[in-house]
């Protein structure tokens, strides 16, 4: 299966911290590929990189077989990102903001006009009318950003945190509509600390951890169907009981707050 | 009220300033403006107190010279505060004192205290000290254990009373027909000034006269009988009427903080994402989409609304209308040329400046969009500069028709209007280019009226003011021979002006490709 996004010996400084160290990954094209890390592992400024929002310092980033930098017009239309923070402008309407995103990517009016009222439909979100989007709360935030993510109908999806902030509903509902992404041929690279639904949704993941380096990668399918993955000669039932071996050891066995008499 | 508790936010404040110049190019930044900018200002200002002094010893008149000297002051500093926005920073919000154990007063109390660290206020503070000590140190009438607390009061008053206009603008300004209202007052109000300088200036002071015994009650002729000599008595009666001003204005502030925020109607209202911006926004070819959102955050704030219907009404209708209803102006319509050249290349600007000097500012996490978009860094500066242009261009025709009407027109003095308003208008609009990009500042698009405007678009406006009155008082020193003959100078200025404009727009998309990440945290994170 062919790579639809691939970094080679990704690295991001900023002065003399670094972000992300030497990362190399493959996705393969049409999977639900989850990027898990600890918080300040460097998940977000990688999906930054990988989406030209970031210069990295070094290593090459390809997307569709295709180099890619900030300069990548062309290949920027061909992928949707919802992006750490969303986004947003927070002075338009939703529909002006999904409006304005869908014309960015090269939609005619036409198309936009039935996107738009497609998907404020889909996002329970076509009743807001004239709020701008400053007013909405984190959830409706959440859903607006990823409407104007899937709005081009990219071949790569990149999601920082989507679950974060939504309700249930709102989650089953997001994660209807990433399945059909996928099995439409199109790719997700998703980060994430929900690592239940990282396990029940992706097909694969990457593990990283400060500054940025890959710990582990590889299939997980098979957890879904109770098969547990072995790793390092031990055995995995869950996503969590891998992550907490490859990036989590820094809190494994710690006895809780042992000095805080104050607590 | 917690005095601790207040004195550590003021603390925090300057903590919070110092981070944003812990780099060395930050820290140069404020060596810059402390030493080699605010302390000559200062100096000057002070020197503008001695010649104050000097004028009162040859008129004869102290207490009149420092009561106008005062009141201009007063009024400039309170213009000023409530046109540039110089309220606390939306890091000292309610919302987010909430977060502290501090009660409603502290809070009220803390957001004022930051308030009153602006800048702004040392320039006003060193302005009032100046008078007081010009005059002792000339007149030696004055004490100056009475003038300087009478100094220091009048520039509590001014605060309390800046404060309290710019919170009352902000909540005007957010009702649905608030901008309609503020509009009309000033409709109203610029008249009325304009008339009593208009009296004032033909030697006609029986409006000023009669209107006297009122002044002598404001908070700055108070000042200016304590400071130009009055009996102790008098002085201290005068400092308790300080006092009692200080009360009044605090207590409008407090009445004006608790108004209710304004609400909106929203469920059931369906969308429209073609309007008549995104009709605008087509003439733009691929750029349209950021051109229309361009356009709507500029129709939607409420400062650049009442900025734009401002400038219309003081700059094209107000000016010429006093000009010509001077007698000194007034019978000879060629002064109205220097009116109108000292003018003009403010009003290509003035309109738009709170959104046009911070042009990304007001984008806040959206601004990663134009970074992640199929959108080359060029096309994106190039609208954020070009629609605040288009936007304060159409207000030129205006004001040529206005000067124009009363001017005896040809094609040199017609050639030098245009000149004026295009230069001023390529040059302001290339200065913002450069403080977008370099001295942005994050503003929450929810922010009240007062807190809404970036250091570099005060800077900017504060600089354009002052080039305005400058401009004005040279320009009012040459004869019209002189300025028909040298006509030439104004289209040199529009062509270097506009050469400076598309160079900064060239050079500007490289800056904006080289600092994008920056920008980011700077928009973003406000640092």
């Amino acid at each position: 299966m062919s790579s639809a996004i691939e970094s080679s010996h990704l690295r991001k400084q900023y002065g003399l911290i670094t972000a992300v160290e030497d990362l190399s990954l493959a996705v393969p094209a049409g999977s639900l590929f989850g990027f898990l890390g600890p918080n300040g592992s460097g998940k977000s400024t990688t999906v930054g990189c990988l989406t030209g929002l970031l210069d990295p310092t070094g290593g090459e980033v390809r997307l569709l077989g295709e180099s890619f930098d900030a300069n990548s017009v062309a290949l920027k239309r061909r992928i949707g990102v919802m992006p750490e923070n969303l986004g947003l402008f927070e002075a338009l309407y939703a529909g002006e903001f999904l409006a304005f995103q869908a014309r960015m990517y090269g939609l005619d009016e036409r198309t936009t006009e039935q996107r738009v009222t497609e998907l404020l439909a889909a996002m329970e979100l076509s009743n807001q009318g004239k709020k701008p989007l400053a007013q909405f709360s984190a959830g409706m935030r959440k859903r607006v950003a990823f409407a104007a993510a899937v709005i081009n109908a990219p071949e790569i999806l990149f999601l920082d945190e989507p679950f974060e902030s939504i309700d249930p509903a709102g989650v089953v509902l997001m994660k209807q509509w990433l399945r059909h992404f996928a099995t439409e041929g199109r790719t997700v690279f998703m980060t994430t600390h929900v690592l239940e639904t990282a396990e029940r949704l992706c097909d694969r993941v990457a593990i990283i951890k400060s500054p940025g380096q890959l710990v582990w990668e590889g299939d997980i399918s098979s957890l879904a169907s109770g098969r547990p993955i072995t790793v390092d000669g031990e055995e995995f039932e869950t996503l969590e009981a891998l992550f907490m071996h490859v990036a989590g050891k820094p809190y494994v066995g710690k006895p809780f707050a042992p000095t805080f008499n104050w607590l | 009220m917690n005095l601790r508790m207040l004195l550590r936010i003021a603390g925090l404040r300057y903590r919070l300033l110092w981070a944003n110049v812990r780099s060395k190019r930050g820290k140069a930044v404020l060596f810059v403006c402390a030493y080699l900018l605010v302390v000559p200002i200062a100096i000057l200002l002070l020197a503008g107190g001695i010649g104050a002094g000097l004028v009162a010893i040859r008129t004869g008149r102290g207490e009149l010279v420092a009561g106008i000297v005062l009141g201009v002051v007063y009024l400039d500093a309170t213009l000023i505060a409530v046109a540039l926005g110089t309220g606390s920073s939306p890091a000292f919000s309610d919302a987010v004192l909430r977060r502290y154990p501090l009660s409603r007063l502290d809070r009220l109390g803390a957001r004022q205290l930051t308030a009153f660290l602006e800048p702004v206020w040392l320039f006003v503070l060193a302005l009032d000290l100046g008078v007081a000590v010009g005059f002792h140190a000339f007149l030696g009438a004055s004490s100056l254990w009475l003038a300087v607390p009478a100094a220091i009061l009048l520039l509590v008053t001014n605060f309390l009373l800046a404060r309290s206009l710019s919170v009352l603008t902000g909540w005007i300004a957010s009702r649905r027909v608030g901008a309609m209202l503020l509009v009309i007052a000033i409709l109203v109000l610029v008249p009325a000034v304009s008339a009593l300088g208009r009296s004032a200036a033909s030697g006609k002071h029986a409006i000023l006269h009669s209107l006297l015994p009122l002044l002598q009650l404001s908070p700055p002729f108070a000042a200016a009988g304590i400071i130009a000599g009055s009996s102790a008595l008098v002085s201290l009666y005068r400092l308790l009427g300080l006092l009692f001003w200080c009360l009044i204005f605090a207590a409008l502030l407090v009445l004006a903080e608790r108004l209710p925020a304004a609400s909106r109607r929203v469920g059931g209202v369906r969308t429209a994402w073609t309007g008549p911006c995104d009709r605008v926004a087509a003439l733009f070819g691929p750029s349209a989409p950021l051109v229309s959102k361009t356009l709507r955050y500029y129709l939607r704030s409420n400062r650049a609304r009442i900025q734009f219907a401002t400038v219309l009404i003081i700059f094209l209708l107000s000016f010429p209308l006093s000009a010509l209803g001077n007698p000194h102006h007034g019978a000879n319509p060629a002064k109205l040329i220097f009116l109108a050249l000292g003018t003009l290349p403010v009003v290509g600007w003035a309109g738009t400046t709170s959104i046009g000097a911070n042009a990304f500012g007001f984008d806040g996490a959206g601004f990663r969009r134009y970074l992640l978009a199929p959108v080359t860094p060029s096309s994106v500066l190039r609208v954020a500069s070009l629609v605040p242009l288009c936007l304060s261009a159409l207000l030129i025709p205006v004001g040529l028709l206005a000067y124009g009407m009363d001017v005896p027109m040809n094609g040199v003095i017609l050639a030098m209007f245009v000149s004026s308003a295009l230069w001023g208008l390529f040059f302001f609009h290339g200065l913002a280019i450069w403080t977008s990009l370099l001295a942005p500042g994050k503003v929450d698009v929810a922010a009240a009226y007062e807190k809404d405007t970036s250091a570099g678009a005060k800077v900017v406006g504060f600089a354009v003011l002052v080039l305005l009155f400058l401009s004005m008082a040279l320009l009012d020193r040459l004869s019209v021979t002189t300025l028909l003959h040298y006509w030439w100078v104004l289209p040199v200025m529009m062509v270097a002006a506009a050469c400076f404009y598309f160079a900064s727009l060239l050079v500007g998309a490289r800056v904006f490709s080289a600092r994008r990440e920056r920008l980011l945290s700077m928009v973003e994170r406000g640092y």
